[in-house]
């Protein structure tokens, strides 16, 4: 890498040009330099937010919150179950209370049947007060004693026979009521059986078309994670290869160092510049391996991965 | 509670990436842009760890190194130096003046969490 010196000759217009011409290039470098250090740190801090935004958008968005979202239906569909357990336990009730109200209407058959059996001894009973009666008349006074029990016997089988009817009203009157109350209660069962039916098909549809919609948010939430975590380390990768930013800021750095030392030179009478000596002067401002290299002659490394050493 | 880490670089994009990988891993993180404007903000003040550059204006890494090193606050707080330095003239200097690890820049946000994740005080 080490050049002959210039013909002596000439010399005095290298001096000449590199005077004027070397602060041109350490300005315009370090210009560059400052303008590439602004807009790599622009940029830096935008990718930056880019992955804090992108982090936080695929942690709401995520499978954590769709998943606890279908906890939700679930416990949803379970309650609207219950629900419909409840109604189905409401009718089998209704059904036992249907069986009561028919047994109580097989015993108002009974005592009827047996208010009329009343009726029909109050009948007799009268008939027979009437004959005791009649023989009585037909005793004259010796009857006279008899006729008055015959007369009070009639009067009791009256009052039999009347409450014996009054009975047999009422039973009917009761067992009129409880058919009615069978009849509209029969159909009230058979009514609450189709509306548990219907509730039963309409929830478990509900339930099914949520359960989808939610399986494909959950896969738009999978693929949006799979694609946030991508762009994630695509992000992260950028930033690796922003860093370059920093190793040529160094590099210009060193080399804007030299042009100014060496234009330092050139202003001042001739010092014998040695070339030897000023080329290991410049390699000891060498921060990084490329510098090296390249001062060697060698081909420049190459490589991101993190050189780390413990100590 | 969150570990603080203190990043001493003079370039304002590697404080923001060095920083960034850090908030990510959960760290608290304090910014300072050379050796000095580091010593002001410490103050006495506990850092958990400390990621420091070399070639820095003002005060650079190895002499910031050697500033805490004498401060009893930060005799035995770890530091990772991170670098474009490569020597090994260089890394010898800040093992000598008490760095716990040298990284070579560019760095991969996952290696420097591994290396921050052994060294951090608990």
């Amino acid at each position: 890498m080490v050049r002959d010196h210039p013909p002596e000759k000439i010399r005095p217009d290298i001096e000449q040009v590199a005077g004027a011409v070397v602060p041109l290039w350490a300005g315009q470098t370090t210009q560059a330099r400052s303008e590439m250090e602004t807009a790599i740190t622009a940029l830096t801090g935008r990718f930056s937010a880019m992955q804090r935004d992108l982090k936080a958008a695929v942690h709401s968005a995520g499978l954590d919150s769709n998943r606890s979202l279908q906890a939700t239906i679930e416990g949803g569909a379970t309650a609207l179950h219950g629900v419909v357990g409840d109604l189905e336990a409401g009718a089998r009730a209704r059904n036992e209370v249907l069986t009561k109200i028919q047994d109580l209407a097989a015993i108002t058959n009974e005592l009827r049947a047996m208010s009329e059996e009343v009726a029909a001894i109050a009948n007799q009973t009268n008939l027979l007060a009437l004959n005791a009666a009649i023989e009585a008349a037909h005793a004259r006074e010796l009857g006279r004693g008899f006729a008055v029990v015959a007369d009070e016997v009639r009067k009791l089988s009256m009052r039999s026979g009347t409450t014996g009817n009054a009975i047999t009203e009422k039973v009917a009157w009761v067992n009129k009521a409880l058919m009615d109350t069978l009849t509209a209660t029969q159909a009230f069962a058979a009514n609450d059986s189709e509306i548990v039916r219907k509730a039963d098909v309409t929830i478990r549809k509900v339930v099914g078309d949520i359960q989808e919609g939610v399986g494909l948010l959950s896969n738009s939430a999978k693929r949006f994670e799979d694609v946030g975590a991508h762009l994630g380390q695509e992000i992260s990768d950028t930033l690796v290869h922003l860093q370059f930013q920093d190793r040529v800021g160094q590099i210009l750095h060193s080399v804007v160092a030299d042009m100014e030392k060496f234009n330092h030179h050139l202003e001042q009478p001739s010092s014998g510049l040695k070339v030897d000596l000023w080329l290991a002067e410049f390699a000891k401002t060498y921060t990084t391996a490329e510098q090296a290299a390249i001062h060697r002659g060698e081909q420049s490394p190459h490589g991101t991965d993190s050189d780390i050493t413990f100590f | 509670m969150a570990k603080t880490i203190l990043i001493i670089d003079d370039s304002v994009s590697l404080r923001q990436v060095v920083g960034i990988t850090l908030a990510s891993a959960g760290y608290d993180v304090a910014e300072a842009c050379d050796g000095q404007d580091a010593l002001a903000k410490l103050n006495g003040q506990k850092v958990h760890l400390m990621i420091c550059d070399v070639n820095m204006p003002h005060m650079d890494g190895i002499a910031f190194l050697k500033a805490i090193r004498a401060h009893p606050a930060y005799k035995f707080t770890p530091v990772i130096m991170l670098t474009t330095e490569a020597g090994e003239d260089k890394k010898k200097e800040g093992q000598a003046a008490g760095a716990k690890a040298w990284v070579v820049k560019p760095f991969k946000p996952e290696q420097l969490l591994v290396a921050v994740s052994k060294l951090i005080l608990p």
